[in-house]
């Protein structure tokens, strides 16, 4: 599946140093990671996604040395935590937040990378839009397929659903959103 | 929103067609024009995932550089004015990491740690003032090294200081123009307190904890370090 690798190749050399304790392996994890992890979190509606996916990196570092298995599998196990941690916030929360200002957005982008900040909101409260139309379960399951790049399997061990249900979700989410963007004239 | 009874409207051939549109949607493949819409969707969605990569927690900056948890106190409230002032990227995180545990240069270390100090709550304790280091550092003015002379000084005043006319000797330094070597307890017997019968001059509230003069002296502003949390086991 294109864009799922994000070790070139060197996932394998990458654990065994991360589960020696490895900092350079850490972050090397860290960086290949947490961006698709913060935006599936943001566009989930998380109340602090770069916080709360520092929390799901604590919690993939800690418990690193338990882990087996490739790179597909790796991914899953970090969405896996991510969506659970998710789930916890929501819990605490006691309901989803309001999305995120453009002018916090901005706030937090810095002045170097204002126009970049502006892209990535207006996309994201694009597709939160879309996905907010959707149930939760469907909502989910397109997010963990998409963002997270696990299969039909990985996603109904992710959520607790049979793979059969998880591929029902995901053909109504599609349908759903094709429903959404067919009257709109799709410019982008 | 959809129902179940969309899937009951498609016969099991539609259903596998759009189920393999689906898949093709999701690897990122070519698919038929009337799906664009949806292809638009699917791109948008991905593009979500190469935002840039977030500031990480002091708790997880400290596990990204190998050092034990705690070193680095992690206060939520400040974690803001850390990503605006200082900027948002792993590299700059680390630097401050690094400022923090004392591994940059001296002069870079200083410069990080004031960055810091500035923007957050947090005090680094000077190294030197380690409890096992006490002591060992003596001013220079209490050994006699900068002037000859042991002790410390503080007990002259120099005559270029302001108000020096005023002054005799033996005379407080604070007391008022006009009225030197007379202090307020030379002169209780001039205020009309003084022909009180049965008052106590000694003002015994001075002491009490609760004297609102007192309250800034006795009390420490809450913490804003919040409590740690439990890991959830991770799957697997």
């Amino acid at each position: 599946m294109a864009g799922v690798e994000r070790f070139n190749g060197e996932f394998d050399a990458v654990l065994d140093a991360a589960q020696s304790g490895a900092p350079w392996a850490f972050e090397r994890i860290f960086t290949a990671l947490s961006p698709v992890v913060t935006g599936y979190l943001r566009v989930q509606g998380a109340h602090e996604p770069e916080d709360l996916s520092s929390e799901v990196f604590v919690a993939v570092l800690r418990n690193i040395g338990r882990f087996t298995g490739g790179e597909a599998a790796f991914r899953s196990w970090v969405f896996t935590i991510a969506h659970r941690r998710l789930l916890d916030e929501r819990r605490r929360h006691g309901r989803r937040p309001p999305f995120t200002a453009l002018s916090e957005a901005l706030e937090l982008a810095g002045p170097d990378d204002v126009e970049g900040a502006v892209e990535r909101t207006q996309r994201t409260e694009w597709v939160r839009e879309l996905c907010e139309q959707l149930s939760p379960d469907q909502r989910d399951v397109l997010l963990l397929r998409l963002l997270g790049r696990l299969t039909i399997d990985e996603v109904a061990d992710t959520v607790g659903k049979s793979s059969v249900a998880v591929k029902a979700l995901q053909r109504r989410g599609f349908r759903a959103i094709g429903r959404m963007l067919a009257p709109e004239e799709v410019s982008r | 929103m959809t129902r179940r009874g969309d899937d009951d409207a498609m016969t099991r051939a539609t259903l596998y067609a759009y189920d393999e549109i689906v898949e093709a949607l999701i690897r990122g493949d070519d698919v038929p024009a009337v799906h664009a819409p949806l292809a638009t969707f699917t791109r948008e969605v991905r593009a979500l995932g190469e935002e840039p990569v977030p500031a990480p927690s002091n708790e997880l900056t400290a596990l990204l550089e190998g050092r034990p948890l705690g070193v680095v106190a992690r206060v939520t409230g400040a974690k803001r004015l850390v990503r605006v002032g200082v900027g948002a990227s792993l590299t700059a995180a680390g630097i401050l990491g690094a400022g923090a545990v004392g591994l940059l240069p001296a002069a870079a270390n200083n410069a990080v740690r004031g960055a810091i100090e500035v923007v957050t709550p947090v005090q680094f304790d000077d190294p030197q003032d380690h409890p096992a280091n006490f002591g060992d550092r003596v001013s220079s003015d209490a050994t006699g090294d900068s002037d000859g002379v042991n002790g410390v000084d503080g007990q002259e005043i120099s005559d270029e200081n302001p108000g020096a006319g005023q002054r005799n000797g033996g005379s407080s330094p604070d007391a008022p123009p006009g009225q030197t070597g007379v202090t307020g307890e030379d002169r209780a017997g001039q205020t009309p307190a003084a022909d009180a019968p049965g008052q106590n001059t000694t003002d015994d509230t001075t002491d009490d904890e609760d004297d609102p003069g007192n309250s800034g002296q006795s009390h420490t502003p809450d913490s804003t370090v919040p409590p740690a949390r439990t890991e959830n086991s991770p799957p697997g």
